[in-house]
């Protein structure tokens, strides 16, 4: 980039040196007179490199053009603009002699400046507009703020993750690691929400195969016809399918694939095209493919392709020891940072999750969104202080509230919550079928600890 | 409770007029949000989400979306409509953690479908 500072004395130029975008000015001979600091730092070619050059180029450049046929080009004032009125135009530049340099739309803005009466010359603005998908050519890489994006995401997925006090866990962190060796179909078998997802991605991420991507593909939510054209169809031609793209394609519950494509699928993993790219499969279930196979949902010769190597990922109340440090993972980029009790950390880990880690991660969501600084043992859900009240006095379960105000306060819970569910979470719905008005409900709400949720107005 | 919501990232309307019928059928809120921070803040709540994402005029901000999806509702189930074929797009989409990635073609055919098989059996 150029260290060129405006000479003193030239207000224009000091004024146009820092605007936002690119700005040039010609002359009346459409000559290229000035640049500005913009166009220097987006595409580092200086102002004494291109000063003088001639911006008559109507036609677009062909492929011999240089890169200085198409800067040109770009500058080219239309018939508006020398007739001497404003113009805009959008126009396309890929200077294909610049490494690095990609397609872009430009939308230019001409502004002919002229002194008493005369053309004197002509003032540029261009406006690089957001990188769109009709810019880039089917065959060239993405621009690298673009891939950077995707490198910084599956970075985040290391063996790290798996860190654990808890030896089952340390025992699924060296199958894994050995699973990330081989090239082998891998089968991860758990309850819901364990993270059978995460660790599928530590997988690939730490595989052969990490550079391309790991696609998933929920078997259990998807349409039979969209399961067949994303498994074995081509998008529009050559593009490639979920068994040819991916470095490593995660199946959720392929029990729930229809008979026929679990045919095709066994006939895939049978006979792979060498010529193209394999991805290696890596396959989640909740339940064992026995159990499937008994039930008659899952062919047996699919069941046993796709367990070469079986991980079984524990329930989160089998590792009550880990919540502590998972509790750190999960609010570890909040800001600002909460606190959180020993408390509210004991009652965490007596609480059995019956959804697992994705339950626990929805609970420290919603305490921090009602106290992000603090969390604390009467922010936390009922039946996680319910559960930690028994632990503590397991001998004498808690009796029933004799205090009317604790009795009203549970009936008037329970209206509430059968209004909401009658009106679908309108709250203004709500408050007619109680007989409130909405402010009065809304007052409720808050002092029942219920304002969570949308408001869900039509 | 939690309620189903269905939220349509895009400039021009085009998917959310395709699943508009779906969601008055279903009862479910179809939303369109212009602001990254405003999809973000919808999924905050927990309930069963569909994001789609249409792909093709600000791809930065666009796949910028899906990763924040990815990593701060990863409950939620993504959708990424691409405008045309690209293999790094589809590549980078999978990389981000999108749920399904279409074709435009795969959008016309089957998003109604799809979106009614996710957001059904949570009900």
């Amino acid at each position: 980039m150029s260290d060129r500072e405006p000479k003193r004395g030239l207000r224009w130029e000091v004024l146009l040196h820092r605007a936002r975008d690119p700005v040039f000015v010609l002359d009346r001979r459409h000559r290229l007179l000035y640049v500005n600091q913009a166009w220097e730092a987006r595409t580092g070619i200086s102002l004494d490199q291109v000063r003088g050059l001639v911006c008559r180029h109507p036609r677009s450049p062909g492929p011999e053009a240089t890169d200085d046929d198409l800067l040109a080009h770009l500058l080219t004032a239309p018939a508006d603009a020398v007739r001497g009125q404003f113009a805009r135009v959008r126009r396309i530049h890929h200077p294909r002699n610049t490494p690095g340099a990609l397609r872009s739309w430009w939308d230019i803005e001409f502004f002919p400046l002229q002194l008493t009466g005369h053309a004197t010359g002509v003032l540029i603005v261009g406006k690089v507009l957001p990188q769109a998908i009709e810019s880039l050519d089917p065959g060239q890489s993405l621009p690298e703020r673009l891939e950077n994006l995707g490198t910084q995401y599956r970075t985040r997925f290391g063996f790290d993750l798996l860190a654990s006090q808890h030896s089952g866990m340390q025992r699924i962190r060296q199958q894994a690691r050995l699973a990330a060796e081989v090239q082998v179909p891998v089968l991860l078998v758990g309850e819901a929400g364990t993270g059978k997802k995460t660790l599928a991605r530590i997988i690939h991420q730490g595989s052969a195969a990490r550079e391309r991507p790991l696609a998933t593909l929920d078997c259990r939510k998807t349409p039979p016809g969209l399961l067949l054209s994303l498994l074995f169809d081509s998008f529009d031609g050559d593009e490639p399918t979920l068994l040819r793209g991916p470095g490593s394609l995660y199946l959720i519950e392929p029990s729930y694939l229809p008979r026929d494509l679990q045919y095709r699928l066994v006939q895939w993993l049978v006979s792979q095209e060498p010529r193209h790219p394999v991805p290696r499969l890596l396959v989640g279930s909740r339940t064992t493919p026995e159990a499937e196979v008994a039930a008659g949902r899952l062919l047996p010769d699919l069941a046993w392709r796709m367990a070469t190597l079986r991980i079984d990922v524990p329930p989160l109340r089998h590792r009550r020891d880990d919540i502590p440090d998972l509790i750190c993972r999960i609010i570890g980029g909040a800001s600002p940072q909460p606190r959180i009790t020993p408390e509210a950390v004991a009652a965490l880990q007596v609480y059995t999750w019956p959804e697992n880690l994705a339950e626990l991660r929805e609970v420290l969501r919603a305490v921090r969104r009602r106290t992000p600084e603090q969390i604390d043992l009467p922010e936390l859900p009922r039946r996680i202080r319910d559960a930690w009240r028994i632990d503590q006095d397991p001998a004498r379960p808690a009796p029933p509230s004799l205090i009317l105000e604790d009795v009203l306060q549970q009936v008037e819970r329970r209206l509430v919550q059968l209004a909401l569910d009658r009106a679908r979470g309108n709250r203004s719905r709500a408050a007619e079928l109680l007989g409130l008005h909405r402010s009065r409900l809304l007052r409720r709400l808050e002092a029942l600890g219920m304002e969570e949720g949308p408001d869900e107005t039509d | 409770m939690r309620y189903p919501q269905l939220i349509v990232f895009e400039s021009d309307g085009r998917l959310a007029a395709q699943l508009a019928p779906l969601s008055t059928l279903r009862g479910w809120p179809l939303r369109e949000p212009h602001r990254a921070e405003s999809v973000l803040s919808l999924l905050e709540t927990d309930n069963p989400s569909v994001v789609v994402i249409r792909c093709g005029r600000d791809l930065e901000r666009e796949l910028s979306l899906l990763e924040r999806v990815s990593l701060e509702a990863p409950a939620a189930c993504s959708i990424l409509v691409v405008d045309q074929a690209h293999p790094r797009l589809y590549s980078l989409g999978w990389q981000l953690g999108a749920s399904f990635l279409l074709s435009p073609r795969q959008a016309r055919d089957h998003l109604i479908d799809l979106v009614d098989a996710h957001l059904n059996i949570t009900r």
